[in-house]
């Protein structure tokens, strides 16, 4: 293959323009390097904006800890929960984890080690303003914040990205983050909480009920207390992360345009909810029971799914309690609506079913259809079958 | 406790039950019948998943132990009696439950979700120092039975249990052919055939014994056609008590009386 002469690029070659040199080929090669130039500085100015802290494997944990995780209550993690060096992971069940758990293995390993790059990237970032300790009432834009000492929030703190999805928003605590009871992290003019980090020299805590927003990397232990929520994660280094009772969804940035859906609100800077708009879960309706048998029914419902990645099931069981469900599938793309059905496991006769459609949102968060009921054909087993059933154990009684 | 005016009505009862056989009727017999230890309705609740106990109902509690979805012999359902309920401030619901094994009779607070309720009217007394027991349905008695009660050295134990998982044994096991497994243990064997010591009203098959005397090592046996009965009807979560002595002089004159 022969080799190509390379050729002078310029402006206007750029810009398409082969024709041979004329009269206005002078000016024409003014307004095309003009043109050039101007493209060149829309270029950098959209790319003005810090680069996201980079997570790596530690993206996919909700909750990594250092030390131990610990848990009260039915917590719900959207994604992987981990540990390392330490081992101890207690309270799931009756926490819930979306995603898998590993317990100082080569995944929860290699996540700390880059959750240490990540912590690194995000303490060295030269600080755009130094804010006072309680962010509270405060409404920033994008750049990296930092507080000597300790952060701390009474109430609720405003995050706006002026319509640039790629926001970074990066807070740097010297010793500890404090929120106080029913603080809230809102996200405005389009913010994602994926780029959203809070780098804690010390210890975080995270208070009573707290809607808090951004991924957490802190250098010891994290709290979550009672009912805090936290759209992004709770990453600890060295310590213990202990949970009460919380919501932990895992925050991912939009994908496609890297643009979030728009949201009402949105657009004209009134705060939103501090969930980011692309991890909001599916609009489910239950539907009728149909082709209901002696042991078998069809469940039906509607799913209109509002992000990729959505999914549903249907709950169902004798009381609302549930405790049965069916197999999950995959919601519609976003932004479209579907019929769904699900198939219940062998059911008995003649007993009252509830059932309910849930739908899931990429991050974890539900949406529930309202509870229905159907009754098995049939006669329920009376009371003339015995309850006896076979030992599975040869081990006696005292005879 | 019975009444001295009713004693000498129910030592005829007994003569009666003697004469018959071993089992009774309810109708007619209401009016001798014990005082009920038992409720004519015992709400239960089945476990949907394994369950932490607490102290208190309160997550910050002491733990007291951890009850499985599964009963260990059968792999059924576990049904525990529910003893009372209650709202916290936090709006958790939660449920003070009877529980299986040591120490015997004790409950303690599991949170109410994933739990199912249900109730049974079924109900069983048992009296080691009448070596009866006796079946109640909704209050009344419906059937009441002779038994093989604990002898002196490994007495039945007492207090308030309940059936645990009814287990259909196979022929030619000890037993056989049923056991009402209960959630109660007895207080002198910790371990016996490879099982934790646990009482049930079982079968006679490969343990023998005549019903009516004190001669188990705590569980309580019965004629196989009754324990047939029972395992037909009584499923697990079926408050059972066992009142009284474990074993003395005044049993043993009453169980030789109904022999």
């Amino acid at each position: 293959m022969a080799p190509r002469a390379t050729q002078p690029v310029d402006a206007a070659r750029v810009l398409g323009h082969r024709h041979a040199p004329t009269a206005g080929t002078g000016i024409r090669r003014g307004l095309g390097a003009l043109a050039m130039a101007l493209l060149l500085a829309a270029t950098l100015a959209a790319s003005a904006h810090a680069a996201s802290v980079g997570l790596g494997t530690a993206e996919s944990f909700s909750v990594l800890g250092g030390s131990a995780v610990t848990n009260t209550g039915p917590s719900t993690l959207g994604g992987d929960l981990g540990v390392s060096p330490g081992t101890a992971i207690s309270g799931f069940p009756p926490g819930t984890v979306s995603g898998v758990v590993h317990a100082n293995d080569a995944v929860a390993l290699q996540a700390q080690s880059d959750l240490t790059t990540a912590y690194d990237d995000a303490a060295g970032r030269s600080s755009t303003a130094t804010v006072s300790a309680d962010l509270a009432g405060q409404r920033l834009t994008s750049g990296v914040y930092t507080s000597a000492t300790s952060l701390g929030l009474s109430g609720d703190l405003t995050l706006d990205a002026q319509g640039d999805a790629g926001a970074v928003f990066v807070f740097q605590a010297g010793s500890t983050l404090t929120t106080g009871t029913n603080s809230r992290v809102q996200l405005i003019g389009g913010a994602q909480a994926c780029n959203v980090f809070w780098q804690v020299g010390s210890s975080a805590t995270i208070g009573t009920t707290t809607a808090f927003t951004g991924n957490i990397l802190a250098l010891t232990s994290i709290s979550l207390k009672t009912g805090a929520t936290v759209q992004g994660r709770a990453l600890a280094r060295n310590g213990a992360v202990t949970l009460d009772n919380n919501r932990v969804t895992r925050a991912r940035c939009a994908t496609a345009s890297g643009t979030p859906e728009s949201s009402p609100g949105a657009s004209d800077g009134t705060p939103i909810s501090s969930r980011s708009t692309t991890t909001r879960p599916p609009v489910v309706t239950s539907g009728s029971a149909s082709a209901v048998g002696g042991h078998r029914v069809r469940l039906r419902g509607r799913v209109r799914s509002r992000s990729t990645g959505s999914t549903y099931y249907f709950q169902y069981g004798r009381t609302r309690s549930y405790g049965h469900r069916t197999t999950r599938h995959r919601a519609p793309r976003a932004g479209a609506s579907a019929r769904v059905h699900g198939r219940t496991r062998p059911l008995k006769a003649g007993r009252t079913y509830h059932y309910r459609l849930v739908g899931v949102g990429p991050g974890g968060r539900k949406t529930h259809g309202a509870d229905h009921t159907f009754r098995t054909r049939g006669r329920p087993r009376g009371p003339s079958s015995s309850p006896a059933r076979p030992p599975h154990t040869n081990s006696g009684f005292t005879g | 406790m019975p009444s001295v005016r009713h004693v000498p009505i129910r030592i005829a009862a007994v003569l009666i039950l003697g004469a018959s056989g071993s089992a009774v009727a309810a109708a007619g017999t209401a009016g001798a019948a014990p005082r009920p230890a038992l409720p004519a309705v015992q709400r239960l609740v089945t476990l949907e998943r394994g369950h932490e106990v607490f102290a208190r109902p309160d997550r910050r509690s002491p733990r007291r132990a951890t009850v499985h979805r599964r009963r260990p012999i059968t792999g059924g359902r576990t049904v525990l009696p529910l003893l009372r309920e209650l709202t916290a401030g936090d709006g958790r619901r939660w449920l003070r439950v009877r529980l299986p094994g040591r120490p015997n009779g004790h409950a303690g607070w599991i949170s109410s979700r994933a739990t199912r309720f249900g109730r049974t009217g079924w109900g069983l007394l048992a009296e080691p120092v009448r070596r009866r027991v006796t079946v109640f349905r909704d209050g009344r008695v419906v059937r009441r039975f002779r038994a093989v009660v604990g002898k002196p050295s490994t007495p039945t134990p007492l207090g308030h249990f309940f059936v645990e998982e009814t287990v259909k044994l196979p022929r030619g096991r000890a037993g056989a052919p049923f056991a009402l497994a209960l959630s109660a243990r007895s207080s002198v064997l910790h371990q016996f055939a490879g099982g934790p010591g646990q009482i049930a009203l079982h079968g006679l098959d490969r343990v023998g014994g005549v019903p009516g005397t004190a001669a188990s090592h705590g569980c309580l046996r019965l004629e196989n056609r009754n324990v047939r009965w029972l395992a037909a009807r009584i499923g697990p979560g079926v408050p059972v008590t066992i009142r009284g002595r474990a074993t003395g002089l005044r049993g043993r004159a009453v169980g030789a009386t109904a022999r």
